[in-house]
């Protein structure tokens, strides 16, 4: 008798993979990463990780260890703070995005954020599923609604939301605005998504659609995720990395982290029981 | 049933203070009442307004008085001094009574109906009387081919015992000749410029009507005024086409305009010692009967009123006909009809009123505006009626020598939509239009209080000035809040408020004297940098993103200006330079150039001038307001928008601005409110002319302004001072309606981009 | 709704039921080989025990984690703790049936002709216990498995007589002694399949009904 959900947790090859291109194990990089803020405040340590591709990986840590910090960095988003600099290098599919031939709004094209609090832009449904293909210049009708048909399905909003696509997106609920978010994150087809705590505002439903979704986003997207429910990362990801204080204190499989820790800290964490 | 509940008594913890109470309560009614406040004070300067506003728009009032005889049997002519305090009555045989009327309200003076002196010399039977009432003359006309005048020289007196008196005694002239000798003289007028004088006669001669006109004068000497003798005797008969009946000359003595049978009027002007027959028309010529059953002049001499045998009433005044290149008359206004042709005629003195009727009726009418004032069917047959020379009483003769007065109360008698926002044709001009020009040089001026070029002044000085502060403000307000580093936003934001500061007064001072000179000698040079200011920007906005990243990256995001600015400065230098090249090389001289090119004016103090100076004083508003709103979109829609790839100007012109528009919009209103408000920069930098037109090149004067320059020499609750506050109230109007459909406006953007929260 | 990792849970449940049809076939085959004589199915038995041992780490391990990372609760939760319980009472009854096999095996290689007792009614009792546990098991039938703690008591009388039986045995043929004395042993290992049997039973009602019946009056009445 086969047994997939054993299988699938632990290995990286179990996800359903769209090419023959074998997926990376080392699909983002971060390497002797170092960040500080206003030039001297130093809040990443020497970080080393590598994400792989189309798997969820979780940053937990306690608040102000420097978990959004380093998902801004992926997508360069930092880059908007005076005052910022870095040490190190982070590499996407080997590629520095430090690079000075890379264009940040190109690179930020590749990477989808979903944010802690749903951030619809005061326009409809419709146009903020579109605004990431109108701001690439794509204003062909036929694309628009396919993408948004093809977006709304991905992010499981279809149903709730396809008679009212030109009605403003505050009329949503929280959960919906979220997932409306990630829509509009994966509306043109991004490499990877960042979801920076994105169900701290949403109630257990919600967070669990929301949770459903990544589940099956990450057959097409590599997923990295913060957030500050211990469950949510045991049940969403497949590698979870533990920060405090700037520092990679473990990163390994979900289950090794959650079921045996290797760091005291981490055990400590993971269990409720830090500080 | 259950047992009655004692509630305990609440625990001292959770109690609130009594002073806590009080005081909260206290605050609630005094914001209450400061903010009510504020609605009633705004409510009582928006009554007061209009209460200094709503007489304008009330007609005349005109009361009787009294009725007092006349004991004379016949009075062929009547006529009042200044006060209407002693009016003059003239029989048939030339005799001049005069009547004490102190007041006239109270009983006559004492001194009943007396005479002083008989002007006419014996063997001078007249013929005919007119009365001169502007000057205070009576003419007389003999049976036998002679002329005198008699001028009447009224002045008050306070006598020793107290009160005021009017005297009056009659000057002396001398009896001349005019036409054929022996002959009655029909119709007799006369004119007396200083220089100029005339008379003119219509005198029947072996049964067929002559029209005669002579030129007076009077040799200056030494000792005085020496003896009138007649300079040159003119006979325009030959001129004519048709039995003349009546002649009028105007008091500047230069021109002779003669009535016929046939309704015809010839306008004869005299130039160099001849009479030329300058126009001939027929008042009536529409009408199956062309004769006309009356002509006056109203005052000032310019306009002609012709009553027709059936009542219509047109007047004709002189204007400059392009054709003719001369001042001829043309119809100006029609009046409503009156039931026959006038019997009686009185100009007022003071402005362009009226008064005309036949039989019983009365009516006041007045000219500029085509309106009547009053009208009325009185219980008599009236014979002769006059308008007291100040305005403020009618003088009424009926048929049995009854003199009725009336009181006459109608201070604004030119006041009406008609003369605020409506076209009119002025005395003098060709087309009907929208002219304010609330004094003149002389007394007989025709004012002209249209407030429609002060609201297109006001318009048009706003608008450019919008034009040239809005894309300013909000560019350098969308580059602050959204590209320029936060670090030097903290210092521009604060430089750019105390230019909020700088008093207008001075903005003016600048605009006026220092600004609109150099503006107005290169005007070119400086559309020419404008133009290049702009087209430089865009072309570095198109060639940088160009750039390889390796240069672009040695100029650290935020800091663009550093290069921008000086090249910016380069390019205003440039087109400075090459505006001043062609303006030379293919207009000469725009200033001479434009007036001819476009067919408008060309001033040195013009709204573009304006533009400028009131730009400098909206600009700091419209930006700070605005960059305000700007920075206060919610960063999260910023970062969404640049997490999704949007370049920073996607994110401001897709994201911050829609949703920051509530805000910028308000700025924008503000700005606005203070364009159409301010008053020193415009009294200052422009000409301050009353113009109804969009060219950018001549001067305007706004409502505010022309409230400035004008209030402090309108007599008080003259209709002038009334009308200012009338353009006060259409300012207020304005602001208000701009502010109300703005605030609309702004509720439904607010709406539409409300953040979520 | 149902969320993504419902299906590690059915998957839990799958395992322990192929376990339990497992372990039921080789009790049933056990028993078989001791009325049969059988050796090559008694050695069929040891053999597959083995995957049963596997079966149950696997799903020891698979529970666990669930627990650890998908948080369970409620009927979850029973329905994990269940698992792992029952899971273990089969990995017992598999061992109890793997010594029966083992004894069966010596016993005839001692080719001892020997009475047997009441051990062929034990035996159908107990394979047919066992088999009515294993079907509450699979259609989550809480009221047969309410029922059947009441048949222990009779399990546990046919095990004392058989215990005196064999008992007398022994002392009446000493030459027989070490055969009986399995015998003794089988009917005991036979009576703690049916102790396991009941309290996966118990653990059926509690996973269905969320209550504990065991050491209950009615079940310790029956006991008694
Ligand atoms: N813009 C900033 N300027 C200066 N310091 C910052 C800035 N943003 C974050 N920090 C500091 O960097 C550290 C890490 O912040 P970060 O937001 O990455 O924490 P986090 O792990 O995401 O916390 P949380 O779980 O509360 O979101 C904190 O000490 C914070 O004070
Ligand atoms: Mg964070």
């Amino acid at each position: 008798m086969p047994d997939p959900a054993i299988k699938t947790a632990v290995t990286p090859q179990a996800s359903v993979t769209t090419s023959d291109v074998p997926l990376r194990a080392d699909y983002i990089s971060v390497r002797n990463f170092n960040f500080f803020y206003n030039g001297v405040h130093q809040v990443l340590f020497d970080l080393n990780l590598d994400i792989p591709e189309r798997q969820v990986t979780a940053f937990i840590g306690p608040s102000g260890c420097g978990k959004s910090t380093l998902l801004r960095n992926i997508n360069r988003m930092n880059d908007l703070i005076d005052g910022i600099r870095h040490e190190g290098d982070i590499f996407i599919d080997g590629h520095s995005i430090f690079d000075p031939d890379i264009e940040v709004i190109s690179l930020r094209k590749r990477i989808g954020m979903v944010f802690q609090k749903s951030n619809p832009f005061p326009k409809s449904i419709y146009e903020n599923i579109v605004y990431s293909l109108r701001v690439a210049g794509r204003h062909r009708k036929s694309e628009l609604d396919e993408v948004v048909e093809r977006s709304l399905h991905a992010a499981a909003l279809w149903d709730e939301v396809k008679d009212r696509l030109h009605q403003s997106a505050f009329g949503l609920s929280g959960g919906q605005m979220q997932r409306l978010c990630i829509a509009r994150a994966i509306a043109n087809q991004p490499e990877i998504i960042l979801m920076d705590e994105p169900c701290s505002a949403l109630d257990p439903i919600a967070t669990g659609k929301i949770e459903d979704l990544i589940h099956e986003l990450k057959k097409q997207f590599t997923i990295v995720i913060v957030t500050h429910n211990m469950q949510q990362a045991a049940r969403v990801s497949d590698r979870t990395a533990f920060f405090y204080l700037g520092k990679l204190i473990e990163y390994n499989s979900t289950e090794a982290i959650f079921m045996n820790p290797i760091n005291s800290q981490t055990e400590a964490y993971v269990s409720g029981r830090f500080g | 049933m259950s047992s009655p509940y004692v509630r305990p008594p609440l625990p001292e913890r959770f109690q609130v203070a009594k002073r806590t109470l009080a005081f909260d309560r206290f605050m609630q009614t005094f914001i209450k009442l400061g903010g009510g406040g504020i609605i009633v004070a705004v409510l009582l300067i928006f009554v007061f307004i209009a209460l200094q506003v709503i007489p304008l728009f009330r007609g005349a009032r005109v009361d009787f008085v009294k009725s007092v005889p006349v004991a004379l049997d016949e009075v062929v002519l009547m006529g009042a001094d200044d006060w209407g305090e002693l009016p003059f009555f003239v029989d048939a045989s030339g005799s001049i009574f005069f009547k004490d009327l102190p007041g006239l309200s109270q009983p006559d003076g004492g001194r009943g109906i007396f005479q002083v002196g008989n002007p006419l010399p014996a063997g001078f039977v007249p013929s005919v009387m007119r009365f001169n009432e502007n000057q205070k003359q009576i003419l007389f006309g003999s049976d036998d081919g002679r002329f005198t005048i008699v001028p009447l020289q009224y002045r008050t007196v306070f006598p020793p015992e107290g009160g005021r008196r009017v005297e009056v005694s009659l000057e002396s002239f001398p009896v001349l000749p005019i036409g054929q000798p022996g002959y009655p003289v029909l119709d007799l007028a006369y004119g007396d410029s200083g220089t100029n004088k005339m008379a003119a006669a219509v005198q029947v001669v072996d049964g067929s009507p002559r029209l005669f006109v002579q030129t007076l004068f009077q040799r200056r000497t030494l000792l005085g005024l020496g003896p009138l003798t007649i300079e040159r005797s003119y006979d325009l008969t030959p001129l004519l086409s048709a039995k003349p009946v009546q002649v009028l000359i105007p008091f500047e003595a230069n021109a002779v305009v003669a009535l016929s049978e046939s309704g015809e009027v010839s306008y004869f002007f005299y130039q160099n010692g001849e009479f030329y027959l300058r126009q001939s028309f027929t008042p009536f010529a529409g009408l199956e009967d062309t004769a006309v059953a009356s002509m006056d002049y109203i005052l000032g001499d310019v306009s002609l009123m012709f009553t027709h045998a059936s009542g219509v009433m047109r007047v004709w005044s002189l204007y400059r006909s392009e054709a003719t290149d001369s001042r001829i008359f043309g119809e100006a206004k029609r009046f409503p009809d009156l039931p026959a042709g006038a019997d009686f005629y009185s100009a007022s003195l003071r402005n362009k009123g009226f008064l005309a009727g036949t039989g019983s009726l009365a009516s006041l009418r007045y000219m500029t505006t085509e309106v009547v004032r009053w009208e009325q069917q009185l219980p008599f047959t009236i014979v002769q009626a006059r308008i007291a020379p100040r305005y403020n009483a009618l003088f009424f003769l009926d048929d049995t020598s009854q003199l009725h007065i009336y009181d006459l109360r109608d201070p604004h008698p030119m006041a009406g939509w008609r003369t605020f926002f409506g076209r009119i044709r002025y005395e003098g001009q060709a087309h009907a239009s929208f002219e304010w020009q609330s004094t003149g040089g002389r007394d007989d001026f025709e004012r002209k209080l249209s407030l429609v070029p002060l609201i297109v002044g006001t318009l048009k000085g706003t608008l450019y000035a919008m034009l040239f502060a809005v894309p300013i403000a909000l560019l350098g307000a969308i580059y602050t809040s959204q590209f320029l580093r936060p670090a030097l936003r903290a210092y521009i934001k604060p430089a750019v408020e105390i230019m909020a500061s700088l008093p207008s007064v001075v903005l003016g001072f600048l605009a006026a004297l220092w600004l609109a000179p150099i503006v107005s000698n290169a005007v070119p040079a400086v559309l020419t940098a404008i133009f290049a200011i702009c087209l430089s920007a865009v072309i570095v906005g198109n060639v940088y993103p160009a750039l390889p990243r390796s240069v672009r990256r040695l100029l650290p995001s935020g800091y663009e200006f550093a290069v921008l600015v000086p090249l910016l400065l380069f390019a205003g230098w440039a087109g400075w330079q090459m505006g001043n090249l062609w303006e030379a090389m293919f207009i000469g001289d725009f200033r001479l150039w434009y007036p001819q090119a476009f067919g408008l004016s060309f001033e040195q103090r013009n709204a573009f001038v304006v533009g400028f100076a009131m730009g400098f004083a909206i600009i700091p508003i419209i930006f700070t307001l605005s960059d305000d709103a700007m920075t206060n979109v919610p960063d999260a829609f910023r970062s969404g928008s640049l997490a999704l790839g949007a370049s920073r100007w996607q994110t401001a012109i897709r994201i911050v601005i829609p949703t920051a528009s509530p805000g910028i919009f308000s700025a924008l209103m503000i700005g606005l409110g203070r364009a159409v408000g301010e008053t020193m920069i415009v009294v200052m930098a422009t000409g301050n002319s009353p113009v109804t037109e969009w060219n950018p090149f001549s001067g305007m004067r706004t409502l505010s302004a022309n409230i400035a320059v004008e209030l402090p020499e309108a007599p008080y609750l003259g209709t002038l001072y009334r009308t200012l506050f009338l353009s006060a109230m259409v300012l207020f109007l304005m602001t208000f309606l701009v502010n109300t459909l703005a605030e609309i406006l702004r509720q439904r953007l607010r709406e539409r981009y409300r953040a979520v929260e | 709704m149902k969320r993504f990792y419902q299906g590690e849970l059915e998957n839990l449940r799958t395992q322990l039921l192929v376990m339990a049809e497992r372990t039921v076939t080789n009790i049933s085959d056990a028993l078989a080989a001791l009325h049969g004589g059988d050796i090559q199915l008694a050695e069929r038995v040891i053999k597959s025990d083995d995957v049963i041992d596997e079966l149950e780490v696997a799903i020891d391990a698979e529970a666990s984690r669930y627990i650890a990372l998908r948080s369970p609760v409620a009927s979850d939760v029973r329905l994990l703790i269940v698992i792992m319980k029952v899971s273990h009472d089969l990995e017992r009854m598999a061992d109890e049936s793997t010594s029966i096999s083992k004894r069966v095996i010596r016993l005839m290689e001692s080719r001892h002709m020997l009475e047997m007792g009441m051990l062929p009614e034990l035996s159908l009792q107990a394979v047919d216990l066992v088999r009515e546990v294993v079907e509450c098991l699979v259609g989550d039938d809480s009221g047969k498995a309410e029922s059947l703690p009441m048949r222990d008591k009779e399990i546990d009388q046919m095990h004392r007589r058989n215990f005196q039986f064999f008992t007398e045995k022994v002392q009446g043929s000493p030459e027989l002694a070490s055969d009986y004395i399995d015998l003794i042993f089988i009917s005991k290992a036979i009576e703690r399949i049916c102790d396991h049997a009941t309290n996966i039973a118990e653990e059926i009602v509690y996973l269905l009904r969320g209550m504990d019946i065991r050491h209950t009056e009615k079940t310790k009445r029956a006991n008694v």
